[in-house]
């Protein structure tokens, strides 16, 4: 009984006890998203005059702070000199000027010439490493080696992919030695480097779009004179027609078939592209290997701007089926066509985001233009990221966070075309670094 | 005797019982706040203006562009027009005519491995809490336009009391003063880098297990509770934010909470939500 009685007391005197210790709970629905501040010394120069620590560390601090979603902290404001790297810093000396991040790095010329590129990401807050890579490579690759490092810090501290080692290919305008306009084909580092023209004056070419191996792109050529669906390989510069009318081309159309807006499906092996036969378009998947077209679609009304979804199961369109030309959505093979939205206005140039979960589109209303994005399912609302005179082509960064597109601004001289980007968030609007006009941006996935 | 120490065991542990049963109601009373602390905050310091804002249009009466003017004509012979020189692309890098795209083939990168952690420290510098505090960086603008929508379904957890709700004070326990819950949230919220800009950022939630000092100071480093299922679910995007939640907890340290409730919020536990998109 005792026993009994005593054991009683004690969960009596425990149970209590456990309920006072009840933690209070609070709930954090808000936040910020502003800049992560982060701290990038220039990377420490190891074995001669060629490692090029300042240069690359340049670049990354270029590349994080072009997404906005980091700020590099003034190197004047340094309190702690990093010597060596493979050494846990002062975490108070970084924090106290406010930087969150810090990110150490070395360059190391080895024996055989080629760059060692070690660096460590470090959490000031945590006192904790976040992460440590190094990476190989030959003395003239430094800028992608650097843009690899702002990528592999991104994804550290976002969670997703970075864009950074990327290419972007678009239309340079100009006007030719007689007047006449030139529409050609570039190709550049996606932080402006290393611009150089893939096509020349003597025919127009335009709505490049990237393969998933960034190895070729297709676009729009006037070669032949009208407008035909060409591949381009930019290792070997080769080039073909694919569809065209008469001799020319793999695939054979009706004697009226422009072939417009071809985009690769996420394998590789096929291009979806709309194409014109008998006055109206359509849309057909070409298999690459099998070298045979299908058409998808049939309908009297012109179905056209076709843009695969990421897993490959879906293809997402405009038309005017419906009157305005809207946004629609149908499996693979054609079936099962919906429509996803029903605003007022034109909506078109949808192209599906590498995320999967949104379409981006253009819309015409009231003669303003807007870039936006809706769920691919269609529910929920438009979100508007951006209004203006003129917009057309817009293009995702592989990692579906930020919008390439071209945009078009009234002035004294006419319309000028220049390509921005924009965030998901309607933010960091911003030109994209090319001099001169442009238009028809093309964002190649990241580089292998 | 003996009646008398079972009858004294009983005694006790009825008003021990009765305290458990009563207790924790009186103490949730607090965290079922309806008043909080309200900022002013100067929107020129705090805010982005948004890229969406439309931009300032030149009234003139030339037509509106159609979507396929970029390749007519008539824009052209309006550069031609204006530019003398051909308007060949001016850059920073001179451009290679004609020439072909460089060859990507050899510039891939030849490897890549993970570097060893550095030794461990000596000794651990010093604590967050002893820095300067962080300038508050709540980006009104932007987030309430996020969330304006998804707020309007969900049901209020602050804000003025309706009319004929009873206010649950804290602190000097007046109508006016704010709930701890309140207050701790007010604060912590500053620090937190939201994640609601990730995919599908509603999975992103993350609870930290606080331990507080009299002081506010931490007691402890906080513990999430969802690390187990954090490292488990391999998700980039929900280990970045049980980072920035944990680091919210120590930036915003220490915390100003009314003493006089100590043990009341001397353990919390945080929850950090990326649902509202």
């Amino acid at each position: 009984m005792t026993r009994i009685l005593t054991v009683l007391a004690l969960v009596l005197l425990i149970i209590p006890n456990a309920w006072a210790q009840q933690p209070l709970q609070v709930d954090i629905d808000r936040g910020h998203l502003e800049p992560l501040p982060i701290a990038i010394p220039d990377f420490l120069d190891q074995g001669g005059p060629n490692a090029r620590g300042a240069d690359i560390a340049e670049v990354v601090r270029a590349d994080l702070e072009s997404s906005a979603l980091f700020t590099s902290v003034d190197a004047n404001a340094f309190i702690e000199n990093i010597a060596n790297i493979d050494q846990r810093p002062r975490f108070a000396d970084w924090r106290v000027i406010n930087s969150d991040a810090l990110l150490a790095g070395r360059v190391t010329v080895q024996s055989d010439g080629r760059l060692l590129v070690a660096f460590r990401l470090w959490d000031t807050r945590l006192e904790d490493q976040l992460l440590g890579l190094q990476f190989v490579t030959a003395p003239e690759n430094w800028r992608r080696v650097a843009h690899k490092v702002a990528d592999a810090v991104y994804q550290r501290l976002t969670g997703e992919t970075g864009y950074f080692d990327t290419r972007i290919v678009y239309v340079s305008e100009g006007v030719g030695p007689n007047g006449i306009p030139t529409r050609r084909l570039a190709i550049m580092d996606q932080d402006g480097a290393n611009p150089s023209f893939l096509t020349d004056r003597s025919y127009m070419a335009l709505l490049p779009n990237y393969s998933p191996s960034a190895q070729q792109i297709t676009y729009v050529s006037f070669l032949d004179g009208q407008a035909t669906t060409y591949l381009y390989d930019l290792e070997t510069g080769r080039q073909e027609a694919l569809f065209a009318s008469g001799t020319r081309g793999l695939a054979r159309v009706d004697a009226d078939g422009q072939s417009l807006s071809a985009r690769f499906s996420p394998d590789g092996e096929s291009i979806v592209v709309s194409i014109e036969r008998s006055g109206g378009h359509d849309i057909h998947v070409f298999d690459l290997r099998a070298r045979q077209l299908s058409r998808l679609t049939d309908h009297p009304a012109d179905d056209v701007e076709p843009s695969f979804s990421p897993d490959g199961q879906q293809i997402v369109f405009s038309s005017s089926r419906g009157g305005a030309s809207q946004l629609y959505v149908m499996n693979a093979n054609g079936s099962g066509v919906e429509r996803i939205t029903f605003g007022s206005g034109r909506y078109t140039a949808p192209v599906w985001s590498p995320r999967g979960d949104l379409i981006a589109f253009v819309k015409q209303e009231g003669g303003q233009f807007s870039l936006g994005v809706v769920r691919a399912d269609g529910s929920g609302q438009e979100r508007i990221l951006y209004e203006g005179y003129f917009v057309d082509t817009p293009a995702w960064s592989p990692n579906g966070r930020v919008l390439l597109f071209t945009r078009g601004d009234r002035s004294s001289r006419g319309t000028q075309y220049a390509i921005w980007n924009v965030d998901l968030a309607g933010f960091n609007l911003r030109p994209a670094p090319i001099r001169g006009a442009a238009s028809d941006p093309a964002w190649s996935p990241l580089i292998d | 005797m003996r009646v008398g120490i079972p009858l004294s065991l009983l005694v006790h542990g009825a008003m021990i019982v009765g305290g458990a049963i009563y207790l924790p109601h009186a103490a949730r009373q607090f965290s079922s706040g309806v008043v909080v602390p309200v900022e002013l905050v100067t929107l020129g310091d705090v805010t982005n203006v948004r890229a969406a804002a439309p931009e300032p249009v030149e009234i003139e009466e030339a037509p509106e562009p159609e979507a396929d003017e970029a390749v007519d004509d008539d824009i052209i012979p309006e550069q031609i027009a204006a530019e003398a020189p051909p308007p060949e692309p001016e850059r920073s890098v001179e451009i290679i005519d004609d020439g072909l795209p460089e060859e990507t083939a050899d510039e891939v990168v030849v490897a890549e491995a993970d570097i060893p952690d550095p030794p461990a420290p000596v000794s651990r510098p010093e604590s967050a809490r002893e820095e300067p505090r962080r300038e508050p960086s709540v980006d009104l603008d932007y987030l309430s336009g996020l969330v304006d929508q998804a707020r309007e379904d969900q049901p209020r957890n602050s804000g003025n009391a309706e009319v004929g709700e009873r206010r649950q004070g804290a602190g000097a326990g007046t109508a006016m003063t704010a709930t701890l819950v309140d207050i701790m949230r007010s604060q912590a919220e500053r620090c937190f880098r939201s994640s609601i800009d990730a995919p599908n950022p509603e999975r992103l939630n993350v609870t930290v297990r606080v331990r507080l000092n009299r002081d506010g100071s931490l007691a402890e480093p906080p513990v999430s509770t969802d690390a187990g299922r954090i490292r488990s679910s391999g998700d980039p995007f929900w280990l970045v934010a049980e980072e920035r939640a944990l680091a919210a907890i120590i930036d915003c340290s220490p915390y100003r909470l009314p003493a006089e409730q100590y043990s009341q919020w001397r353990l919390m536990d945080v929850t950090f939500r990326n649902d509202i998109f």
